[in-house]
């Protein structure tokens, strides 16, 4: 996580007042856009421009910078994001930020006076950086001393007008003041290098490194160059070590800027007060205060550019208009195809808002091939339903051997009748539950399958998954009396004490029906293949979806293992409901009712296994995202604690331990 | 007795002004030879006379690709940040305005490789997205030979 930054890129434009001026003014702005479009290719995640100033402050000084837009940028160089990609790859910065653009100010100052005044300066907030350019030793003692800037800035380039004292130094370093070395005039100029050295070397050896930043001030392209040429240049010429060298241009500036931000959008550094519409108040005020979780403290507003992740979407014809961070669509997340479970679990533990899921990009695109996913789906987990009768039943041969040919007749008519890559995934799925029921038959099948399948469900391999959701749904197959039991058993197996004798006997005896159903269904192929794929069962599963969601919903998060059982259970039911051609209503009051019910006795009994595991997800991501808060001190403490008490001692714990450190 | 070692710089040029630049001019302008003379000029202004003595033992312009503009520079490892440093404040190569990046650094031939290959690879992508239309014919050719220069580079 190293963002470079250049924080002075000069901004020489001046208000225009006649023809000549403009265009010189055009001149200088095109050679900016140019160093801007070189640094963000080189792998810079931030430039500032600096605009230097001399006199006396009037309203007419406030902050006219305006930032380039992404157009422009994209206009001077057509690779850029590719490029700017491509050497982030190098230099190990993350490709999400986005390439922001901060304003600054410079002010020479040329007495005690002037430096001073400076304090208060309601204009100076108007830009995102205050950088004071001391002209004499008065100015410069008195900079270190008592001014509020962020950075005190030295044109070394020419002999220095003061000297540079140690204890002023200590002093600027202890009240957080960054000292800049600028280094364009070290490349430009053969005969400025010794002047600059020189100084700077004293200057770096007595800060160490630390509140020490490098910036270009380049005025043209060619003086701008890559963090890592810039770092080497400080390690061999100045004498810093590789590290100091390279937090001066990343960690040092980010710092900087965080704190400038805060100092300019915060009251007393802390407070940021924000209007709120009454209504959007009353209507999310969880989501309102989610947003303080996202809050970017390098962020520059308007000046921040897309990340370079976006930017090659924007002009793809296939953009989507992005979602923004608060909205949820728990309809979206969960008419998603069963099988996708083990994504979705990923992304569920994966958000940093635990309250508000955030949206998976792909989902707009999921829906609108749900129709042909779900086709796809049910004809394989049909395939699964035949491939898990004959290993169930093989566990309990004596009882029913004649049963066992059955299922080999289906397979092969399905593989007649369908093409013949299937009938090897066919095998395949036999294999793998196979594989899956040897190892678990102290347990019964379909109960522990099930619990399987929510507890692996990382797995992204589709047919395990597919095995075990049809070996859930297997269960619900049976009569309606057997749910009873299959409660009971479902009760057990969160205990692992398994293996009643009552409800192996009978789970037995339901196979055969279902091997029975199978053959109907043989016997009418064509319908099967034709119907069954294309339209019925689509419908009825996103009908059934929506009642998912809508429990969902109710249910929280939790709902993660039961939504999966859930959908496998609609697709079985809703191809019973085809093979009964018509029974339609009865099978939907079965859906609305059985199921429903029994799902909710599953919830509760795995809702504290599931708990427990969210918890432990919970605390563990909370820690890293505390440790990224960190980073910003002035976080509202009192907010926090609001929803969140457990980070809240841990934060209090937190800086006395990094006191130890220092 | 330590081996001597040396290490081995990516770096890639960028040459101001390319689009006044018109067809091959590139080519003319970066030779190993116009390469490794601007850098050589470079430390002897910066570092004198016997910092390029010192330095020059090992010093090499091993590659270097006209169309991507990158090339592989050896130094021994003493000197391979004077030398850096010496790159890093070149101007010009010749009468063009250039600069140079560095991309990668590493200590031997082998993982040197596969780093330019990496980046040959990723620059041509963009030569091909900022040429757009007017792309020679025969650069496909061009970009062969010289990935099979890389991959039979020693030392």
């Amino acid at each position: 996580m190293a963002l470079f930054f250049d924080f002075s890129i000069p901004f020489l434009e001046r208000d225009s007042g006649g023809g000549g001026a403009s265009s010189e003014n055009k001149a200088r702005k095109d050679a900016r856009l140019r160093a801007v479009v070189r640094a963000m290719e080189l792998g810079y995640a931030g430039v500032a421009y600096d605009r230097p100033f001399r006199g006396v402050l009037s309203d007419a000084d406030r902050c006219k910078i305006a930032p380039f837009p992404l157009s422009s940028l994209l206009k001077a160089a057509p690779a850029l994001a590719a490029s700017a990609a491509f050497h982030r790859d190098l230099l190990g910065a993350p490709l999400a930020s986005p390439f922001r653009q901060y304003t600054r100010l410079t002010i020479s100052a040329h007495g005690a006076a002037s430096a001073v005044a400076l304090n208060g300066n309601a204009l100076l907030r108007t830009y995102d950086l205050v950088a004071l350019r001391p002209l004499n030793q008065d100015a410069f003692d008195k900079a270190c001393e008592s001014s509020e800037v962020d950075i005190i800035a030295m044109d070394f380039s020419q002999k220095l007008p003061f000297r540079l004292k140690l204890p002023s130094i200590k002093l600027a370093i202890q009240r957080g003041l960054y000292f800049e070395i600028t280094y364009s005039h070290l490349i430009a100029d053969v005969h400025v290098r010794r002047q600059i050295l020189s100084d700077a070397k004293l200057l770096a050896d007595w800060t160490r490194g630390k509140n020490l930043i490098f910036s270009s001030a380049a005025s043209t392209v060619n003086d701008v160059r890559g963090p890592y040429d810039v770092a080497n240049l400080a390690v061999f010429l100045l004498g810093l070590s590789l590290e100091r060298a390279k937090a001066a241009i990343s960690g040092n500036c980010r710092s900087l800027v965080a704190n400038a931000l805060r100092k300019k959008h915060f009251y007393k550094e802390t407070i940021r007060i924000e209007r709120i519409l009454p209504d959007e108040q009353s209507n999310s005020k969880r989501f309102w205060f989610d947003d303080w979780n996202e809050w970017d403290p390098l962020s520059s507003g308007k000046g921040d550019l897309p990340s370079l992740d976006n930017i090659p979407k924007m002009f793809s014809s296939t953009s989507k208009p992005p979602f923004s961070a608060n909205s949820i669509d728990f309809t979206s997340i969960f008419s998603e195809s069963p099988f996708l479970f083990g994504e979705n679990a990923a992304l569920m533990s994966s958000t940093k808002t635990f309250g508000s899921p955030t949206v998976p990009n792909e989902i707009s695109a999921a829906v609108a091939d749900d129709a042909t996913d779900q086709a796809a789906i049910d004809e394989s987990s049909l395939l699964n339903k035949i491939s898990m009768t004959p290993t169930t039943l093989s566990q309990k041969k004596p009882a029913c051997v004649d049963v066992l040919v059955s299922p080999d007749d289906t397979a092969t008519v399905l593989a007649d009748s369908k093409e013949s890559c299937q009938s090897f995934e066919l095998s395949e799925c036999l294999k793998i539950s196979d594989e899956r029921m040897v190892s678990h038959t102290g347990t019964l099948p379909s109960a522990t399958a099930a619990s399987k399948a929510t507890n692996y469900t990382y797995n992204d391999d589709l047919l395990l998954s597919n095995a075990d959701q049809t070996s859930s749904a297997i269960m619900e197959m049976k009569p309606s009396n057997m749910l009873v039991e299959v409660q009971k058993s479902s009760d057990q197996f969160d205990n692992h004490a398994i293996e009643t004798s009552n409800d192996a006997a009978e789970y037995v005896e339901c196979i055969p029906d279902v091997a029975g159903d199978h053959m109907s269904v043989d016997d009418e192929g064509h319908f099967f293949a034709d119907e069954m794929e294309k339209k019925d069962i689509p419908k009825i599963v996103e009908q059934e979806q929506k009642h998912h969601s809508d429990h969902c919903m109710t249910l929280q998060k939790c709902l993660i293992q039961p939504v999966s059982c859930r959908i496998g259970a609609s697709l079985i039911s809703s191809g019973e409901d085809i093979l009964s051609q018509g029974a339609l209503k009865e099978t939907k009051e079965q859906k609305e009712g059985v199921p429903f019910f029994k799902i909710d006795a599953l919830v509760e009994q795995n809702m504290t296994v599931i708990k427990d595991e969210i918890q432990k997800s919970e605390t563990k991501s909370g820690r890293g995202n505390h440790r990224e808060r960190l980073s910003y001190p002035a976080y509202p403490l009192p907010f926090k604690s609001l929803f969140k008490p457990l980070l809240f001692q841990k934060k209090l714990c937190k800086p006395k331990r990094k006191r130890k450190h220092l | 007795m330590v081996q001597f070692k040396n290490r081995y710089m990516v770096m890639e040029i960028f040459i101001d002004g390319e689009k006044e630049l018109v067809g091959g001019d590139p080519k003319r302008i970066l030779s190993s030879n116009n390469v490794s003379r601007a850098i050589k000029d470079s430390i002897q202004l910066n570092f004198g006379e016997c910092g390029l003595a010192l330095s020059l033992g090992s010093f090499h312009v091993k590659y270097l690709n006209a169309i991507t503009k990158i090339c592989i520079i050896r130094t021994s490892r003493a000197d391979h940040q004077k030398v850096w440093s010496a790159i890093t404040m070149i101007r010009s190569i010749g009468n063009c305005p250039a600069m140079f990046n560095l991309l990668d650094l590493s200590g031997s031939i082998r993982t040197c490789k596969t780093a330019a290959l990496k980046c040959e690879e990723m620059k041509f992508e963009q030569y091909i997205v900022a040429a757009g239309d007017h792309c020679p014919q025969d650069i496909t050719d061009i970009m062969k030979e010289s990935i099979d220069k890389i991959n039979a580079l020693e030392s």
